[in-house]
């Protein structure tokens, strides 16, 4: 019997109703709290996005972008720039986050274009957004996945990008790079049944005589679920030459990078030199340094990852910042 | 239950009825009556004659007799000379007759004259058998007795019957294109018998009226039921009555009471009647009506039409479980938007079961089994058949019982009812819908012009779609005579159906083509004859009036893809590919659709940034180097699609010591507001991420409903302050409670709802907020201990298994799960968390909606949870697929439901959902 017909539950808080605070009088109670603002921006009034000051900052005139990675929202998976916007707000860097159109809170209106441009279009939307609330000229990019390539790009396009720190961006094979792959990946696979199975249906299965031999195999386990694994979305960077002369044009005018890897990106990159080797012909100028997690995966799920990631690409940020 | 042995065969029980009533008329057409006493007696004169013929104790006698006192007389002489009767119809074909004979060796058959030569062995017509040439005929008019024997007949003077022995055979078609013979035993009819005169409440007085064929087991309804109770069979006379409506004239004039009709002819009836404003008959008590499915219209028609009290009766049963084995007799205020088939018949039983003969819980779908003493005994002749139908299980108590399957999809209702789901043979797999026809059917048929309604899968050009064959009525369908101007008219039909259907149904569900009849054909039995309805050749395609066609080739291009990829029939150029039931899985299809056909690959993302045809088709056209659109006609379609969105704002409110981020969605300027308001509740953890943007997607739709909606994060998750540590379920609730209350306040409302998946609806149900008219709980986490113990297997799973990291973690010291920051606060609130909604009532009302693969472990019947409605949908999720944990999802029937939910509640009917 349940006399409060109220669903059964071991709780029984009281209920309070909020007081409308308003917001000045919010924010002097909660400083640390209200000084964050969520927007509504963009020609479309269609993107979502969220200011975190900071309150002594080294350069007033310098912010951290975080960019959407893949479908992902803006708060970044397990609210990795959530975490990372706060302590650089700490360490003196104002952030934004926000979600590109159709990704996250932001409304798709049909922006057309090459995806990657159309990322650029919204980054530089919100730099305008930056430095006209809150003067901001010069902007520092996180990016991780297809975040780091649209910051990458969006550098290309827009000069008041004076950093960019990204996680998993591109990778292009080198001659250890394919080494590495064969002795960590190819070999370990050779005594697994089931990469062998993978194997075959993946390149028997094309005839349909085999492809009938292979129903005798058990069923793949891959769900007829609508839904698709994180990260499988196509990559958009561009071919190395491409990418050489990209690097260098931002390596030139002044723009700095921190590039770090992990190993959810193997299939791309699997040693810590391999990004100065794979663009041999880019002149860095100490303007480029790389960090290589070989034991994190692709997204710092595990809390200890994850501090890993915020201090070093707050400690980054914050220099990057410091140097205007 | 009693032993077949035990049960008295009918025949003794209709010879106590002679006894007792042998002057009471029990039989009556047109000038010929008979009274207990001479139709005992032309029976047993029946019976002399055929012992005379040489008829023995079980045999089998073949009877191809018009309806007519002297058949019902010959039916029960053949059961006192110790035989089985076999109904054979005269309009059959004279080789599907011949192989009844041959299937059941009939030696001896009583027939009309007239009929004689559909049984003669040297009609060269058909392929010979031997059966003709060795029947004995025994002509019905020699056996009608002028004169009545002046004393009773001694019952000891014919056959000694007993309950195991076969009382008759009926044929019913077979999927092999013979028929197959169902053996049904005396016990069997007696059991039916006795039940049917309960349930039906029969008495001496009854006028029933012997309407069917003989070969259609409606006729045992209609003669021997009322034959052991002192009242009247009245034949149907043998001329037709000059009546627009005969049925109508034939009660009224014979004074009939009951009426036994198949599906089909009554819902051709109530139309009859509806059309010529007349009411039903008031002589009439009981109204009898089964064989198909009953839409659920015509029975509200029926009760505009019907001013005095009948009892109404839908009733199911398959010939093997002999005539009848379950009834719903609706309450006055039956509503429903299915017509159920009631409960099993005293002396009956049914049970659902799955695939694994395991019964399913009170709301699951399953396949309905009949038990009892009235069940046949199987097939005729054909063993394996019978092996396949007739099945033994063991009860909860060890014992054996035998079941028959009747290869129906039902679900057991809470109030010991039965739904019907429709057949399992007719189930439609559309790419990975399981679609079952008799939903869309019962839709169909509750729009006015649609008289009748049979929807089936055809595939052309290796795409399969559905067709719908809509039976219009003879005024309708002449109205559109066969020049171009009448196929204009049928296809604004057809429009117009589907129109309505879309309101009713998801996109998937609404046929593609239509062919216009103006009745069903229908077998012997007044089933519909599915093999003579029109092909497809006639079909007109709907389109659908609002819907913007597509323009340019490639516009058409993608329409094409999408309507293949979300098997959606028609697609406007304006229509959300999300929202259709796109996800990004689906656009993984598009975009290699896209690279095959005009070679060029887009990433996912670009779908997401141009979900409609328009935009996706001005993208692509970009990516090609079509300059051809000018800047304003793309400012234009940018402006035109934010239109259609609605209007956002993003801030931070308060909750205790914490600031919660929200965005409200506010309906498109365009559109009426409803002054309602929602609040969506998130899931937790690694949930969080999956469910992010479906929420998001249908805060948008809600909000284009004209619906003001809250979307917000927890304290400690998403972009709220606070850090993880401080997301708890008491402060969660909190949130919920202080959201809920901001949102009133700010719409100035008394109440809003509350929308909430996974634990976010657990904490919503359990979080006491006031002011709440509504509550929807999409697959609630019902035991926070059991989430809490998947969530750290999940972890430890993901940090060996390789998938996610290159080699197997170690756990550090953190309390951790799957990216989410526990602690023992944390972990002591989740574990004390239960969800049980079985004792709430209905404030708020609550309703569940459960996604296909939803479980609850421990829980076999997660319906159980709630004293409410419960909405089975078809959209699968995979919350326990540790390999999509933080992939995006798409249902759009959560969608359609909490739609239909929020903007009627009382539309709000439970599906069924079709498993295979």
């Amino acid at each position: 019997m349940n006399p409060t017909n109220t669903p059964t539950t071991s709780f029984a808080s009281p209920t309070i109703v909020p007081t409308l605070v308003p917001s000045k009088q919010r924010a002097a109670k909660r400083e640390h709290a209200t000084a964050e603002q969520a927007v509504v921006f963009g020609s479309q009034n269609h993107l979502v996005g969220i200011y975190h000051p900071t309150t002594n900052p080294v350069d007033a005139e310098t912010a951290v972008i975080f960019v959407t990675p893949g479908m992902l929202h803006n708060a970044g998976p397990f609210r990795l720039h959530v975490d990372i916007a706060r302590q650089l707000g700490c360490r003196g860097v104002a952030s934004f986050r926000f979600d590109l159109s159709g990704i996250g809170e932001s409304l798709p209106v049909g922006a057309s274009g090459r995806s990657i441009d159309r990322a650029s279009d919204e980054i530089r939307e919100a730099i305008d957004w930056l430095q006209e609330q809150h003067g901001i000229q010069n902007v520092i990019l996180f990016g991780l996945c297809s975040g780091a390539d649209d910051s990458i790009h969006a550098a290309q396009r827009d000069s008041r990008v004076s950093g960019i720190i990204t996680m998993d961006a591109c990778g292009f094979s080198t001659r250890r790079f394919r080494w590495n792959r064969i002795r960590h990946h190819y070999v370990p696979r050779l005594a697994s049944l089931d990469a062998w199975k993978r194997l075959s249906r993946r390149v028997l299965g094309k005839t349909s005589a085999l492809a009938w031999l292979l129903q005798l195999l058990p069923d793949s386990s891959s769900p007829e679920y609508s839904t698709m694994p994180i990260g499988s979305d196509l990559r958009e960077y561009p071919a190395r030459e491409i990418a050489e002369v990209e690097f260098q044009s931002l390596v030139d005018r002044g723009c700095r990078l921190h590039m770090i890897y992990t190993g959810g990106a193997l299939e791309i990159y699997n040693y810590a030199e391999q990004f100065f080797e794979m663009l041999p012909g880019v002149r860095w100028n100490d303007q480029a340094t790389v960090d290589f997690y070989p034991e994190m995966d692709h997204v710092a799920i595990l809390c200890e990852d994850r501090k890993k990631i915020v201090d070093r690409v707050t400690e980054r940020a914050v220099e990057f910042a410091q140097q205007g | 239950m009693k032993s077949v042995d035990s049960i008295t065969p009918f025949i003794d029980l209709f010879w106590q009825q002679c006894e007792a009533t042998p002057d009471r008329v029990a039989v009556v057409q047109d000038d010929c009556s008979w009274t207990y006493r001479e139709l005992l007696s032309q029976s047993c004169h029946v019976a002399d004659s055929l012992r005379t013929a040489g008829v023995q104790p079980g045999e089998r006698v073949g009877v191809c007799v018009d309806r007519s006192p002297i058949a019902i007389a010959s039916m029960l002489g053949i059961h006192l000379a110790g035989a089985a009767f076999v109904p054979l119809d005269p309009e059959y074909p004279a080789e599907r007759l011949r192989f009844m004979l041959d299937d059941a060796k009939i030696k001896t058959l009583i027939g009309h004259a007239r009929y004689r030569s559909l049984f003669d062995a040297n009609d060269s017509t058909t392929s010979s058998t031997n059966s003709g040439a060795t029947l004995k005929w025994v002509d019905a008019s020699d056996l009608i007795r002028d004169g009545i024997s002046p004393s009773f007949p001694v019952r000891e003077n014919y056959f000694k019957l007993t309950g195991e022995q076969l009382a008759y055979v009926m044929y019913t078609s077979g999927s092999t294109g013979n028929p197959k013979g169902v053996l049904i035993n005396h016990a069997a009819l007696t059991t039916y018998c006795e039940a049917d005169m309960e349930v039906y409440r029969l008495h001496a007085d009854d006028r029933t009226l012997q309407f069917s064929t003989l070969t259609f087991d409606i006729a045992i309804e209609e003669i021997f039921p009322p034959l052991l109770c002192g009242s009247c069979v009245v034949v149907r006379p043998l001329e037709r009555a000059n009546s627009a409506n005969e049925l109508s004239h034939l009660i009224d004039t014979l004074q009939i009471t009951a009426v036994h009709l198949a599906t089909a002819y009554w819902h051709q009836w109530v139309d009859l009647m509806v059309a010529t404003d007349s009411q039903v008959p008031s002589s009439l008590r009981l109204m009898v009506v089964t064989g198909e499915k009953v839409s659920v219209d015509h029975y509200q028609r029926w009760q505009t039409i019907c001013d005095h009290d009948v009892l109404w009766c839908n009733a199911y049963g398959p010939t093997e479980a002999t005539v009848t084995a379950t009834v719903f007799v609706p309450e006055a205020d039956f509503s429903a938007a299915n017509m159920p088939i009631g409960k099993p018949l005293p002396g009956y039983s049914a049970a659902i079961f799955d695939k694994d003969l395991n019964e399913v819980a009170v709301g699951e779908t399953g396949q309905l089994f009949i038990g009892g003493p009235a069940l046949a005994d199987g097939y005729l002749n054909r063993p394996e058949l019978t092996q396949a139908a007739f099945i033994e299980r063991k009860d909860s108590d060890g014992e054996t019982q035998r079941w028959y399957r009747t290869g129906d999809i039902a679900r057991w209702m809470d109030d010991g009812n039965i739904d019907f789901g429709g057949r399992v043979d007719h189930q439609i797999k559309l790419g990975s819908y399981r679609i079952e026809p008799g939903e869309i059917e019962a839709a169909l048929t509750s729009i006015s012009e649609v008289k009748e309604a049979l929807v089936t899968a055809e595939t052309l050009d290796g795409q399969t779609t559905l067709l719908a064959h809509i039976g219009l009525g003879a005024d309708a369908l002449s109205a559109n005579s066969i020049d171009k101007e009448a196929s204009n008219e049928l296809t604004a039909t057809a429009a117009k159906i589907a129109k309505q259907l879309r309101e009713k149904l998801p996109p998937y569900m609404v046929p593609t083509r239509f062919v216009f009849v103006e009745h069903f054909p229908k077998t012997i039995n007044g089933k519909i004859d599915r093999e003579n309805l029109p092909d497809s050749s006639h079909a007109v395609v709907a389109r659908e009036e609002s819907l913007v066609a597509p323009q340019s080739e490639l516009q058409k291009q993608l329409c094409e893809i999408w309507s293949s990829v979300l098997q959606v029939p028609q697609i406007g150029i304006d229509d959300d590919f999300f929202l259709l039931g796109g996800s990004s899985l689906l656009v993984t299809q598009v975009v290699a659709r896209l690279k095959n056909q005009l070679g060029l690959e887009l990433p996912v993302r670009d779908f997401f940034a141009n979900p409609t045809i328009e935009l996706a088709a001005r993208h692509i056209q970009a990516m090609l180097g079509d300059e051809s659109k000018t800047a304003d006609e793309a400012t234009a379609a940018i402006q035109s699609q934010r239109d259609r969105l609605p209007v956002m704002e993003a801030f931070f409110l308060p909750s205790g010591s914490h600031d919660l981020f929200a965005v409200h969605y506010s309906p498109p300027s365009r559109q009426t507001r409803r002054n309602r308001a929602v609040v969506l509740c998130h899931a937790y953890g690694h949930e969080y991420a999956r469910s992010y943007r479906n929420l998001q997607q249908l805060a948008v739709h809600l909000a284009q409903q004209g619906f003001d909606v809250l979307r917000f994060d927890y304290a400690g998750t998403g972009n709220s302050h606070g850090n993880a540590l401080e997301a708890s379920p008491h402060v969660m609730m909190k949130n919920i409670r202080d959201v809920s209350n901001w949102m009133r306040q700010r719409h100035e409302l008394d109440s809003v709802s509350l929308i909430g998946i996974r634990l976010g609806a657990t904490l919503a149900a359990c979080s006491a907020a006031t002011g709440i008219d509504q509550q929807l709980l999409w697959d609630p986490v019902v035991c926070g201990e059991t989430f809490l113990q998947s969530l750290d297997e999940l972890h430890s799973e993901t940090l060996s298994n390789e998938m996610r990291f290159a080699r197997p973690r170690q756990s550090s010291s953190i309390d951790q799960a799957y990216g989410t920051r526990l602690n023992h606060v944390i972990r002591r609130q989740l574990s004390q968390l239960k969800l049980n909604l079985s004792d709430s009532q209905d404030d708020p009302a609550t309703t569940l909606l459960l996604s296909r693969d939803y479980v609850v472990p421990g829980i076999d019947a997660p319906q159980s949870l709630i004293n409410g409605s419960v909405i089975q949908m078809d959209d699968e999720i995979g919350w326990d697929r540790p390999e999509l944990n933080e992939s995006a999802f798409s249902s759009p029937g959560a969608i359609r439901h909490i739609t239909k939910l929020l903007v009627d509640e009382s539309d709000a009917g439970c599906a069924i959902e079709v498993q295979s």
